[in-house]
């Protein structure tokens, strides 16, 4: 299989580049950081003998489709993992700087949703997965977060549509809400409920493969978390500090 | 963050910054103005890699193969790689590192900031001698390549340094033929620790690697036995798991080594090795690192933690030596629980571990008796013109370090040469008075 993987140099894009490499698949790993892409490729080159492809780019300032097509390479994709996100909480929260802004949303959101629009083609060929991952920061809007959980949310509202697109149709299109990991991201943050290794999350995302599941808490319980805030009325809800 | 760290031997608990980056521009960009000091897996019996003031920077992340060429047996890795996965890698080529220390989970980074010895230190030497270059990051110089022939004083530094050169990015080994899969394992009864040292002098180069236990909780102090190691050819199937001595221990661990139970649980020891068949085959790891699946030992000596001295003997001194450590033990309140002996040879410099002589390691439980014992010992190892090993024993004093290490002022000069802002610090170097 020839999968691409976009955020592939730190926390589950890592992880799921690491798992993808040992069970032999040929990698096409995408991040902005040419030096640790560098290492990685290496790494998976001499450590699982694969076949590993780089692409350096920043998708705060790359065009997607130009990426995609770098990708894609006029070869075959089976398989594409778009992990990239960006958050920064301790800014997120209220009014923020315009490029802030803007860059929040163009790397968890448009130019995701523009990468995704561009390797439909392909995986539709190949038969193959589009995996977009989210947050559990989208279960209800609140006041910390905002740019983050808005951006996710729309990537999410933008893989819902593509769900009811291919509902009957060649590829397989999956969608996560992933629960607090281990990762750069809440480094040094204490989390209210427990983060799980991004290596966990990886061997989900890779067993799911293939196969037509839908929207996943990972991990699962976080479901329930999710219809108890939702079910909370609005004067509680406004009074907690989450 | 704020996280509280502890050395191996439980003597040094601190609440300090940590920092645990995972891309290279967390590193190059990291604090500019404070004190940092690299940190690998954190299984230094001392504080090596935190306090001081000091932000810890995790480096366990960094922890990929970057060129590997089994023709010129050179490969590159980033500092953070343990050697168990780099030897497990390694082990399917054929290749070895040639000095290696006891634990699977401890990082090529540590291994160079503590110079460390193998079991085969005679044949092998240092950590030092198996490096070929190595990448060093430090805030005011930027990344710079140390090697014996590029900027070959900061690489003398910096192996054996503590980490208080910088941040150890990657490094280039040489690595050593080893298409033996298994170790032979023999066990040589010794009925004291001068017939120890004999026995290593006669029958030390018959071996692979060779090393000593002995007893000096019970009577006749120092009987044992030397653990003489033969490469085999045979294969074995290698279990590569290992104990997570960093483990949580919980709030109150009492201690279950003491004055009292360690003739006992010695015996035990004794009589389990004993009974073993001579030239049993061993996998190799358990051979190279026997403390990976001997993370219960530590936690033996309870939340209190224990003490290890280590110290390296001049071949001349080494009689007397023992002679006066056995009539202090006489004397003491304390027992010394575990005592082992390995053959040295090389020349000290800076503050490396080093030099011709036998290095006999004691450990003992964290009492009050066990400091005033210690202390004791250090006259008598200063007395004999003796060092002892300043990444092992947590309670050794600046004028010990100086009385012993002839080169710490050297290191100093140097240190602050090539760091004046002394940006790179830690516990064990503001005790040690660097």
């Amino acid at each position: 299989m020839r999968v691409v993987v976009i955020g592939a140099s730190a926390g589950l894009g890592l992880e799921l580049s690491n798992q993808l490499a040992q069970l032999g698949h040929d990698l096409v790993l995408v991040a902005s950081d040419a030096r640790d892409l560098r290492a990685i490729a290496a790494n998976l080159s001499i450590t699982c003998a694969a076949n590993i492809t780089t692409i350096v780019a920043d998708l705060n300032m790359c065009d997607p489709k130009i990426l995609a097509d770098q990708c894609i390479n006029s070869q075959a994709v089976d398989a594409v993992f778009l992990i990239a996100g960006l958050s920064n909480i301790s800014i997120d929260n209220g009014v923020v700087d315009n490029e802030f802004l803007m860059k929040i949303i163009k790397v968890n959101f448009t130019s995701l949703m523009s990468l995704a629009n561009a390797f439909l083609p392909s995986i539709e060929k190949s038969r193959g997965d589009l995996v977009g991952i989210g947050s559990v920061a989208s279960i209800r809007p609140r006041k910390k977060n905002i740019i983050y959980s808005a951006s996710k949310t729309g990537l999410e509202f933008y893989f819902d549509s593509l769900r009811h697109l291919y509902a009957f149709g060649s590829c397989k299109i999956r969608f996560y809400r992933v629960g607090f990991m281990k990762t750069s991201m809440i480094f040094g943050q204490r989390t209210i409920f427990p983060a799980l290794p991004p290596s966990s999350v990886a061997r989900v995302l890779i067993q799911d493969l293939g196969k037509s599941k839908y929207t996943r808490y990972l991990p699962g319980w976080w479901l329930f978390v999710a219809i108890l805030m939702r079910m909370l009325p609005w004067f509680i809800y406004k009074r907690l500090n989450i | 963050m704020k996280k509280k760290f502890s050395s191996l031997d439980r003597q040094t608990t601190e609440i300090c910054d940590y920092q645990r980056p995972d891309r290279y521009r967390d590193i190059l960009s990291i604090d500019k103005c404070g004190h940092l000091i690299p940190r690998g897996s954190g299984l230094s019996y001392v504080a090596a890699s935190f306090g001081g003031g000091a932000i810890s920077v995790g480096m366990d992340k960094f922890n990929r193969i970057l060129s590997f060429d089994p023709s010129t047996k050179l490969i590159k890795v980033e500092a953070g790689i343990t050697v168990g996965n780099l030897q497990k890698f390694l082990f399917c080529y054929g290749l070895t590192i040639a000095v290696q220390p006891g634990h699977p989970n401890i990082t090529i980074g540590g291994c160079i900031a503590c110079d460390v010895h193998g079991k085969n230190q005679t044949k092998e030497g240092l950590f030092d001698s198996v490096i070929d270059s190595l990448t060093l990051f430090h805030p005011s110089h930027g990344e710079i390549i140390l090697s014996r022939q590029h900027n070959a004083d900061i690489f003398e530094l910096t192996c054996g340094g503590y980490g208080l050169t910088g941040i150890i990015l990657d490094v280039t080994l040489r690595l050593s033929d080893q298409s033996q899969k298994s170790v032979r394992q023999y066990l040589i009864p010794v009925a004291g620790l001068l017939e120890t040292r004999d026995a290593i002098a006669d029958q030390g180069d018959a071996y692979d690697f060779v090393y000593s236990w002995n007893d000096l909780a019970s009577q006749p102090m120092g009987r044992g036995f030397l653990v003489g190691g033969k490469l085999d050819q045979e294969e074995m199937l290698t279990d590569w798991s290992f104990s997570d001595l960093n483990k949580n221990q919980p709030f109150f661990h009492p201690s279950i080594f003491r004055r009292e139970t360690a003739p006992i649980i010695n015996a035990y020891y004794n009589w389990n090795m004993r009974r073993k068949k001579n030239g049993l085959l061993t996998p190799i790891f358990e051979f190279t690192y026997p403390a990976a699946k001997l993370g219960f030992y530590f936690s033996l000596y309870g939340s209190r933690g224990f003490i290890e001295h280590q110290v390296l003997i001049p071949e001349h001194a080494y009689k007397s030596w023992i002679f006066e450590l056995l009539k202090i033990l006489k004397n003491s309140n304390e027992t010394i629980t575990l005592a082992s002996v390995k053959a040295f040879e090389g020349k000290s410099n800076l503050l490396r571990y080093n030099g011709t002589g036998y290095s006999v390691s004691l450990d003992m439980p964290a009492t009050p008796a066990a400091l005033n014992l210690l202390n004791e010992i250090d006259s008598l190892d200063c007395d004999h013109g003796a060092i002892a090993n300043i990444y092992k024993d947590s309670r050794l004093t600046d004028k010990v370090v100086a009385r012993q290490y002839r080169n710490l002022d050297v290191f100093k000069q140097r240190i602050a040469c090539w760091d004046p802002m002394r940006r790179f610090t830690s516990s064990l170097a503001k005790r040690i008075g660097i």
